[in-house]
């Protein structure tokens, strides 16, 4: 394999991995959510609906924050896959300019 | 090297947001309205899976774009070692070999499933055209390559077409004298104004160059659209092309530079989303 597809694909390799955290720390976080919820909910007498649905509804805006949080780490994730891109096409054009002066001398 | 620090900094910054989220109390209204009926709250199962959904299609658009581009960097590198002879067999014969052996199966596969596809004789493939123009040869070159979904390569339609012939004259427009003339400025189109000033922008670096290398030209112009143009900026051009007809033609860009025409079109070939660069001496 030649060493500019060899960094393609490592771009793909890279993105994935930080991708696969990102969802892992984003899934423990909801999982935490959860569990705190829970926790708080077994505090609140069976009858009081009105406590349970005012919890229910922080856990929903704490879990809503998260995945805007989540959203903004894969896009600069994606941004700076973008920028590895772009910083490879641009090497791989000096290289072609860099053989045709050799070429020419 | 920094890129690469940065790029794993950033996923620290989600740790560290993480943390906040558990020490900052839940923020807002204080909620003193008639609550929501606890079983419309979204779960926290729901989330994840909005979670999973974002991160797979970053991962599946990611992929095809770099898997494209590898693609194109092997199609020139055959381009490069076969243009002098001519053999346009072996030039596509070492373009399927390069893509099989270089992106491998498994990636192969993965782009297959995410590319649109076409049924041909019982199995499903995604296709991918390459294009190569040869300045000092009348005919010009298309093959295009095949992926199956179990990753297996193959060439189909290896096409050569005399520049001259009729059915490149029969989208042809009559070509600008000098592309500077076209109006920027009256364009209410941000994608196409976009487009348009990206065309312009590499037309006036090759003016002032003294030595004028047409390939070379062409793949920078096809690198700045691609670079420059995201799939919903060609989706959106290509519907435009469709809107407007055939006749009317107005996503379409032609001009002449250094003694050559060129016609550059959005369009979809074997349901892919690109940017067509035609160039005719």
């Amino acid at each position: 394999m030649t060493n500019s597809i060899a960094a393609y694909l490592k771009i793909i390799d890279t993105q994935r991995d930080t991708l696969d955290r990102l969802q892992g720390v984003f899934n423990q976080h909801c999982n935490e959510i959860k569990a705190n919820t829970v926790l708080k909910l077994q505090k609140i007498a069976p009858d009081d609906k009105e406590k349970q649905a005012k919890t229910l509804n922080e856990q929903n805006q704490l879990l809503a924050e998260a995945f805007n949080a989540l959203k903004i780490d894969v896009k600069k994730c994606q941004e700076n896959s973008r920028k590895m891109l772009e910083s490879l096409e641009s090497e791989q054009d000096q290289v072609i300019v860099d053989d045709l002066i050799h070429q020419l001398i | 090297m920094k890129i690469f620090q940065n790029f794993y900094n950033n996923h620290v910054t989600f740790g560290e947001r993480r943390l906040a989220f558990l020490e900052k109390p839940a923020s807002g209204k204080e909620n003193n309205e008639v609550p929501q009926n606890p079983s419309e709250i979204p779960k926290p199962e729901q989330y994840q899976e909005k979670g999973k959904e974002v991160i797979d299609k970053t991962k599946e658009t990611t992929e095809k774009s770099v898997l494209g581009k590898a693609m194109d960097r092997i199609a020139l590198n055959v381009y490069e070692k076969n243009k002098q002879t001519g053999n346009y067999d072996k030039l596509a014969a070492d373009l399927r070999n390069g893509i099989a052996e270089e992106i491998g199966k498994e990636r192969l596969q993965k782009f297959a499933a995410s590319a649109p596809r076409a049924n041909i004789d019982g199995k499903e493939w995604a296709g991918r055209v390459f294009n190569f123009p040869n300045d000092s040869d009348p005919n010009q070159f298309l093959v295009a390559v095949y992926i199956s979904l179990d990753g297996e390569v193959k060439t189909g339609d290896t096409i050569v077409t005399n520049k001259n012939q009729e059915n490149f004259q029969r989208t042809w427009k009559t070509p600008q004298d000098n592309f500077d003339k076209v109006n920027l400025d009256g364009e209410m189109d941000g994608v196409w104004h976009k487009a348009k000033t990206k065309v312009h922008e590499v037309i006036t670096k090759y003016k002032k160059q003294e030595g004028f290398d047409p390939m070379k030209f062409q793949n920078d112009l096809l690198q700045t659209l691609e670079k420059n143009l995201s799939s919903s900026d060609l989706h959106y051009l290509e519907n435009s092309q469709m809107k407007n007809g055939d006749q009317s033609d107005n996503r379409k860009l032609d001009f002449t530079l250094k003694g050559r025409q060129y016609n550059i079109s959005f369009d979809n070939v074997f349901g892919a989303k690109g940017v067509r660069i035609k160039s005719f001496p």
